[in-house]
């Protein structure tokens, strides 16, 4: 807007010629709409193409109240993927059975755990454990961990052609290898094949102890023996079961494939993670305990009071 | 300064609704049989909407589940304000109401400033379907690209292992020479099938199960990452099937759009290919002769013509084409040569009816053809239908209008004479009162519409006079110019086919594999009340002229 002198009068001339940089503005759409239902909405400067992917991983990759259903909720709403970092599998022997015994995976908020022998009694033997958590542990990047697993006598492991190899191991969505049936039907015939392979020894609960009194280690030849193949999930008996029967137990997944994701997630009812946060001290009677919060520990606290509100006296 | 963007032409068109309507009128009425009658040139502008509000649901109803949403709806926009001193200019007129002067809009593409156009009606219907591209661009994207499985026979499929998804999406299975279609037992009745393993774009492995109901092409409905095995039921070994990311080994597109509507009422899918005639490519609409898929599938497998088009170029020359596509949820389709890309709105034309004018309202004597719509170097054939044989002329004489307004008579023979011959063809059973009905071929060399009148003569013994009777019949052969066309980028010229893929993105398939091509839609909206400027495209910096 400019002002010129005529006389002694004065015109006030507007302009009509503007020069500007454009800002991208969302228009609402069909997608949008779905999302809606979805509980997804559409992230700022978001096209069709990748919203889609968005609104259809919901289906996929369930939200929920649970450790992974949390980070699907979480990733998404950022627009975060979850991606393939790397695959466990068996090491098998030369008469094609499993290396370990009984096999097992677990990971942890701090380490990786492979078993060579894992029953839900309690027994274990582990074949190596591998810490993840600490810059300088032997897993803390997704190579070293993949290195330190294929040294194990009873695990190998395959990194994705598409995985950072310098990731960091805490960026991986925790998984165990052992998943749990209950309930599965036991057919009126001496061979079952069960819903899984697998098996993990020990597991087996069956509905009629009656009838599956006695594991044996080959075919049955009385009343009340039972023979389970683990490998492939076939339960035989000596005769056919009257009645419903019915067994849960738990099985592997072998390979086992596991993904990771930008967003982590812990839980202070985890002690693994818990003990992160503390400097350890062990006491005389040899226990080690939590004593004062360490620098990340500090943080932590520090950002949930600041986040919390926090009522102190009546 | 040049101008990016244009409008589509809006051609008068031929809604194949309108024949529906008129298929319920009785199989004889010259309404129904002739698609130039009054009845349904009157009809043809009301049918058009209702086809317009058919499409419109078939959109909405893809846009019910996310897998078939249309992907190109517009989910941004670009906003430009004013100035707060600013203002768009306009004139008043008495009643106070305010006739808005549309701003010019430069935008800075490639470090050129253009001119680009402002959306038609300026409504945000124009600015998201039925608009025209106005430039293309090489993406400089580019994927090696091999078939998932080859063109391959039933009976080999074993043996071969699929190839890598380099563009994940939709997949395309085409089958052909396939004769077996169901497999009864007792009890059931199988249908042949695909089964494809592998793992979908959203990462979950599933088994796909696509029934396969006549040779042609079939899309999935997942749109796949990686497929593992393939494995397929109830065919014949000789039969052979490709799956592809792009359906290059197609015959014809089935059109999800549009229906042909034959006369006799048995409406069927509609197919859509490129034709190759003596002059060039023609767009032809076609469909099986059967409208009972039952019979189609015992292998009367014939497809007749419903309307075939001569494509030609922006200045009226033919065009030679390699491949096309349709554009989703519009008429238009995307067609490459060596060196251009077309863009065609391939509905059916009506022709120019003006010269119907002048039939007489009593004739007696029908005029019918097999077809109405013919292609250049094709035969027509006309014959006469005698519709009172009361009332019999004595004698009769062709005439015909060519497409450049040229008259001639017409010999029985299909020979064309100039209008000064004597062409008068006496009715050489008129002593006997009888009459042999008439029929003619002749060929057609031009596009445009021909006109055949039959002037027949008739003497009234009451008033002892000659009267003349006029039927007239129309031949229609469409022409059409692309609405818009581009030269292709250097680097991409001479492309084997074209290809959309399940994101909307157009490749063009070279000798070293796939590669990208960008489309832009250089249009721009005014919201004159909030004083803003909304576009298409993203531009570093637009500049805004309000005038005045």
């Amino acid at each position: 807007m400019g002002a010129k002198h005529i006389g002694f009068t004065f015109s006030i001339v507007e302009p009509t010629n503007i020069e500007v940089t454009p800002v991208r503005q969302n228009v609402l759409n069909t997608f949008d709409l779905v999302g809606q239902m979805l509980s997804t909405s559409r992230l700022d400067g978001e096209e069709n193409i990748e919203y889609k992917q968005r609104l259809m991983d919901v289906a996929v990759n369930p939200g929920g109240p649970i450790y992974e259903g949390v980070i699907n909720n979480i990733r998404r709403e950022f627009g975060y993927t979850k991606d393939r970092a790397f695959t466990i599998n068996v090491k098998y022997d030369s008469t094609g059975d499993f290396v370990a015994d009984s096999p097992r995976v677990q990971m942890l908020a701090d380490r990786v755990v492979l078993y060579s022998n894992w029953r839900p009694d309690g027994t274990e033997v582990i074949d190596k454990e591998i810490p993840i958590y600490s810059p300088g542990d032997a897993g803390y990047f997704l190579d070293d961990l993949i290195a330190e697993i294929n040294t194990s006598t009873c695990f190998e492991a395959t990194i994705d052609s598409d995985a950072r190899p310098n990731m960091h191991s805490t960026n991986l969505i925790r998984v165990s290898s052992d998943n749990f049936v209950s309930n599965d039907i036991i057919e009126s015939d001496k061979k079952t094949k069960l819903s899984a392979e697998l098996l993990v020894k020990g597991s087996l609960v069956f509905s009629d102890t009656n009838v599956f009194h006695t594991e044996v280690l080959s075919d049955p030849t009385e009343l009340g023996e039972y023979y389970v193949d683990y490998l492939n999930g076939i339960v035989l008996l000596y005769e056919v079961p009257t009645g419903a029967q019915t067994v849960s137990y738990r099985y592997s997944t072998f390979p086992l494939k596991v993904d990771s994701s930008l967003v982590k997630v812990y839980t202070l009812q985890d002690e693994d993670f818990v003990k992160k946060l503390f400097i350890q001290e062990t006491l005389e009677s040899g226990e080690d305990v939590n004593a004062l919060p360490n620098t990340e520990g500090s943080e932590v606290f520090h950002q949930l009071f600041k986040e919390t509100k926090v009522f102190w006296g009546k | 300064m040049a101008v990016l963007g244009s409008y589509p032409s809006h051609r008068y068109n031929r809604a194949w609704i309108v024949q529906r309507l008129f298929n319920r009128l009785p199989d004889w009425s010259q309404a129904r049989k002739s698609p130039t009658s009054y009845g349904q040139q009157f009809l043809n502008p009301i049918a058009t909407d209702i086809q317009d509000t058919y499409q419109q649901l078939a959109r909405a109803r893809y846009d019910q589940f996310i897998s078939t949403a249309d992907l190109s709806q517009l989910d941004h926009l670009y906003r430009a304000d004013l100035l707060p001193e600013m203002e768009f200019q306009y004139n008043e007129n008495s009643s106070g109401i305010r006739d808005y002067i549309p701003p010019a809009v430069y935008a800075v593409v490639n470090g050129t400033e253009y001119q680009l156009t402002q959306a038609e009606e300026n409504n945000i219907e124009t600015l998201n379907h039925d608009n025209l591209p106005s430039r293309i661009e090489d993406s400089e994207v580019s994927y090696s690209y091999d078939a998932v499985i080859p063109q391959t026979a039933v009976s080999s499929l074993g043996s071969i292992s699929p190839e890598a998804i380099t563009i994940p999406g939709h997949l395309y299975i085409t089958i052909k020479g396939n004769s077996t279609w169901e497999e009864r037992t007792h009890e059931y009745i199988y249908y042949p099938k695909i089964y494809i393993t592998g793992t979908t774009r959203k990462g979950t492995g599933v088994t796909e199960a696509v029934p396969l109901r006549y040779n042609g092409t079939f899309k999935t409905i997942n749109e796949w990452n990686e497929v593992s095995s393939i494995f397929v039921s109830y065919l014949d070994d000789t039969a052979t099937i490709a799956i592809e990311t792009f359906p290059q080994s197609r015959e014809s597109y089935l059109d999800d759009f549009n229906i042909c509507v034959p006369v006799d009422g048995g409406e069927r899918m509609q197919f859509t290919r490129l034709g190759t005639r003596s002059f060039g490519s023609t767009f032809i609409a076609e469909a099986y002769t059967l409208a009972n898929m039952d019979i189609v599938r015992s292998g009367v497998d014939d497809k007749d013509i419903f309307y075939e088009l001569e494509l030609l170029d922006e200045v009226g020359l033919n065009v030679d084409l390699v491949d096309f596509i349709h554009r989703p949820n519009t008429r238009f389709i995307y067609a490459v040569d060596d060196t251009k890309l077309y863009v065609y709105d391939v509905n059916l034309s009506f022709p120019e009816v003006e010269d119907l004018r002048g039939e007489s309202e009593d004739a007696k004597i029908d005029l019918e053809s097999d077809k109405w719509i013919l292609t250049r170097g094709e035969t027509a054939k006309i014959y006469t239908h005698n519709i009172d044989m009361d009332n019999l002329p004595y004698r009769v004489r062709w005439h015909v209008l060519d497409p450049d307004d040229n008259e001639f008579y017409m010999g029985l023979d299909g020979s064309m004479w100039p209008t000064t011959t004597d062409a008068w063809l006496d009715n050489e059973l008129y002593d006997q009162a009888q009459w042999r009905e008439q029929e003619i071929e002749f060929s057609v060399s031009e596009t445009g519409r021909y006109i055949i009148s039959l002037e027949a003569e008739y003497f009234d013994e009451t008033t002892n006079t000659n009267r003349t009777l006029i039927t007239k019949f129309l031949f229609f052969l469409p022409e059409i110019r692309p609405e818009v066309e581009f030269d292709l980028p250097l680097a991409l010229q001479s492309p084997s086919s074209i290809g959309i893929d399940s994101d909307n993105n157009i490749w063009l398939e070279l000798y070293d594999g796939m590669h990208k091509l960008d489309m832009f839609f250089d249009y721009f909206l005014v919201d004159y009340e909030r004083r803003r400027v909304y576009l298409k495209e993203e531009y570093s910096s637009v500049r805004i002229n309000t005038g005045g």
